[in-house]
């Protein structure tokens, strides 16, 4: 049991950036659910409910996007193989782990759902369980697929057809088929589907003699060429400019030209496919302009996150000629402003659609404020948060990201409140002082970074490298 | 006097409440081959990286080239050269691109020398660096750090990874360095017969401390064994200040002493009453005495 239970925790509680998110998204989904509960609305009800969907979402991303992956990683050894009943316990941890996470979403979305008015408990329970039995079957066939693509270079596309998945999904539960699922007879199937494929995958995990790992640990754009086929990449001395050097060994990828290309595509597939399912489900103007305001935020925090890996990564070029710390935290920093604004610019465009939907509803300034200004105004907060990383021990280190992940949070819900509402109200007053708060933060923090990084210490800001032969 | 090329005084390192250096002051002049040796956890790789600037020193100095390590200029570090433990390639790219990369973030490159090099060590420049093996990986950030011909070099490590005849090779490439008396290398093994056939100073870290810095020759010369038949009962406890171990039984007894010399054998003789035989030590002997 205590093997099954480590795996869970593993699992669950990966460290890092994982442990961070449940933190905060279960602060939020148990806020939520707290203020609704007792009828406490400092915001609108919706924003408590969306806001409540947002917890829910950080605490179960991280886990539905890694566990997966470290799964593979975890029964990759042969010395496992060795352990008695070492991959019975592995898969029972994976299903636990699993079943986990889908009873924390049933329940906290099940208590999130609006209920009807004079819904007794036992309707409540019923909703829950449906949320349950629906959430474990999904978990299961994106855990189980994404153990077995991950091996491929190209196994990354399976994240597409989630897109579609999401487009025609409404139209598929509201068909008789999908009335079917949800009854009680439906529900039952699924459930007994979904446990029969974990049978069949602790099986197979069980007598397979033994898994590849894939030995890869840069990111999989821009290395088509040399690394999916295999082959030998003969030929010419390729010539660098010192410019193209340093930004090879920084970001750790190959080709930086065609990774961005490639990143671009994939996110601009990615997100067109969300923006048409959110339009398709006819959303009322204030909403779609929350979508578009939430799709601009991820826009610019997204790049932000890949921080942390430039500034380690620098340390590969402390040794060359002609950088000293000033000159890396300068270098880091143009690096991270371009990411930073091209994925900002990016979700600007691709909410476009969503933007000018919702302008029969609000203010066009209004608007370009909250959609343009705020999300870079926090992105460019958080990039020198994390630029100053650097330094510090852990505790400070996650004190200082938790106050910065939760005002930026606060800035998400004043948004998205003020959108909803549409009214001169709080929310929308608030909204203004708390990005000017920011914009005033970042030379304040740009300078306290820079100074961090004179005496920046790479024996514990050390690059993380999962696989080395 | 030839200025030291690598300089410590009292050098302190701690992370948190764990101390990982102590009062380190050490000298390296030019034209040294300089082995560092220790168990794991000793300090060699925390010692390399204060060295290097990657990391402050709590209390106390390193300089390199005489200037502050932590703030090494430009010029200063065109004339280092540094192989990590753990190599530091990008995975997606060939062998041949980090050449490439490499000579292109350096002011000067010696083609010729790392086309001699990758002949005869056979390193497959044409290969994804994730498809080479840990030596081959190995061979190659050992060919990154000679390219631009330092008059420092640092090798943390350098051989866990090679085979016997590569390893050999290298070692007949760091012989040929340090022949040129312009060259300095440090470098840390737990391999010891090779630091027996190419270093002529060794430090020898135990929890932090050198508790050894000089000469090979004298270290040899300095630490021996000592077999003791005296003509009367011993004392429990030999009046040897420098043993570090030493065993009694009766009349006769063994001790392993790190300050030996003739005075000190013709007071022991005159003091214990006894013959005394003087065994000299391996290199690899004398590491296990200074940490039994």
């Amino acid at each position: 049991m205590k093997g099954i239970a480590r795996v869970v925790w593993l699992l669950l509680w990966g460290g890092g950036l994982q442990n961070w998110l449940m933190v905060i998204g279960g602060c939020m989904t148990l806020g939520s659910l707290g203020a609704l509960a007792a009828h406490w609305h400092p915001v609108p009800q919706t924003v408590l409910v969306f806001l409540g969907f947002m917890g829910v979402m950080l605490t179960v991303i991280s886990p539905f996007f890694a566990d997966a992956i470290n799964f593979r990683s975890i029964c990759g050894p042969r010395s496992i193989w060795l352990i008695p009943h070492g991959r019975l316990k592995l898969a029972a941890g994976a299903f636990l782990a699993q079943l986990l996470l889908a009873v924390f979403i049933g329940v906290a979305v099940g208590a999130l759902l609006p209920a009807p008015a004079h819904a007794t408990g036992a309707a409540v329970i019923h909703a829950m369980t449906q949320v349950l039995v629906m959430a474990f079957a999904c978990l299961t066939l994106h855990f189980l697929c994404f153990y077995w693509v991950n091996q491929y270079r190209l196994g990354i596309l399976v994240f597409l057809p989630y897109g579609l998945l999401l487009v025609l999904l409404p139209g598929f539960m509201r068909s008789p088929l999908g009335a079917l699922l949800v009854s009680p007879n439906g529900l039952g199937a699924v459930a007994t589907a979904s446990v029969l494929a974990w049978v069949l995958f602790g099986v197979r995990l069980v007598t397979v003699r033994h898994i590849r790992v894939a030995e890869r640990t840069d990111p999989v754009v821009g290395t088509f060429s040399a690394a999916a086929t295999g082959a030998e990449v003969a030929g010419a001395i390729p010539r660098y400019s010192t410019q193209q050097a340093m930004t090879i060994l920084l970001s750790g990828i190959a080709n930086p030209r065609r990774a961005s290309i490639l990143t671009a595509l994939a996110s601009c597939g990615l997100f067109a496919l969300i923006m048409l399912g959110i339009l398709l489900g006819k959303p009322a103007a204030k909403s779609a302009l929350m979508w578009g305001f939430v799709l601009c935020c991820f826009g610019s925090l997204i790049p932000v996150a890949m921080v942390d890996a430039l500034s380690r990564r620098a340390s590969f070029l402390w040794l060359k000629p002609g950088l000293d710390r000033a000159e890396l935290f300068r270098l880091v920093e143009r690096g991270s402003w371009r990411r930073l604004l091209v994925g900002n610019i990016t979700a600007f465009l691709l909410a476009g659609p969503l933007v000018i939907y919702g302008t029969r509803f609000q203010h066009p300034g209004m608007i370009l404020f909250a959609i343009l200004a705020a999300p870079v105004a926090a992105g460019a907060a958080l990039l020198y948060v994390w630029l100053l990383q650097v330094r510090g021990t852990v505790w400070g280190g996650t004190l200082t990201m938790i106050t910065a992940g939760l005002l930026l949070l606060l800035q998400i819900l004043f948004g998205s409140a003020a959108f909803v509402s549409g009214q001169a109200d709080a929310s929308q007053l608030l909204l203004p002082w708390l990005v000017g708060s920011e914009i005033l933060l970042v030379p304040v923090l740009r300078h306290l970074a820079g100074r961090r990084w004179q005496r920046i210490d790479w024996l514990i800001h050390k690059p993380v490298r999962l696989n080395q032969p | 006097m030839t200025e030291a090329l690598v300089s410590t005084r009292t050098l302190s390192k701690a992370i948190g409440s764990k101390s990982i250096l102590r009062d380190i002051t050490v000298d390296v002049s030019p034209g040294s081959v300089v082995g560092i040796i220790g168990k794991n956890g000793a300090g060699k790789t925390t010692l390399m990286d204060i060295l290097l600037g990657f990391s402050p020193a709590t209390a106390g100095t390193a300089q390199l080239f005489g200037h502050d390590s932590f703030t090494l200029p430009a010029a200063i570090k065109d004339r280092i050269g540094f192989v990590p433990q753990r190599d530091e390639l990008v995975n997606n790219l060939t062998g041949r691109q980090h050449l490439a990369l490499t000579a292109a973030l350096q002011k000067r490159w010696n083609h010729a020398l790392i086309e001699r090099l990758q002949a005869a060590w056979e390193v497959p420049l044409d290969r994804v660096v994730f498809k080479l093996s840990g030596g081959e990986r190995q061979k190659l950030s050992i060919l990154l750090a000679l390219g631009h011909e330092p008059a420092l070099l640092l090798l943390d490590e350098p051989v866990a990874s090679l085979d016997p005849i590569s390893r050999r090779e290298f070692l007949r490439e760091m012989i040929a360095i340090a022949g040129d008396q312009s060259r300095t290398v440090l470098f840390s093994t737990h391999i010891i017969s090779d630091l027996e056939r190419v270093a002529d100073v060794i430090w020898i870290l135990r929890n932090g401390t050198i508790v050894w810095a000089g000469p090979l020759d004298t270290l040899k010369e300095n630490v021996v064994r000592l077999s003791i038949h005296s003509r009367q009962p011993l004392p429990r406890i030999l009046p040897l200040p420098t043993a570090l171990t030493q065993q009694v039984t009766a009349e006769r007894a063994s001790a392993v002493v790190t300050q030996w010399n003739e005075p000190e054998a013709q007071r022991l003789r005159l003091e214990l009453n006894a013959d005394i035989e003087v065994e000299p030590l391996s290199l690899e002997d004398i590491f296990v005495e200074f940490h039994s």
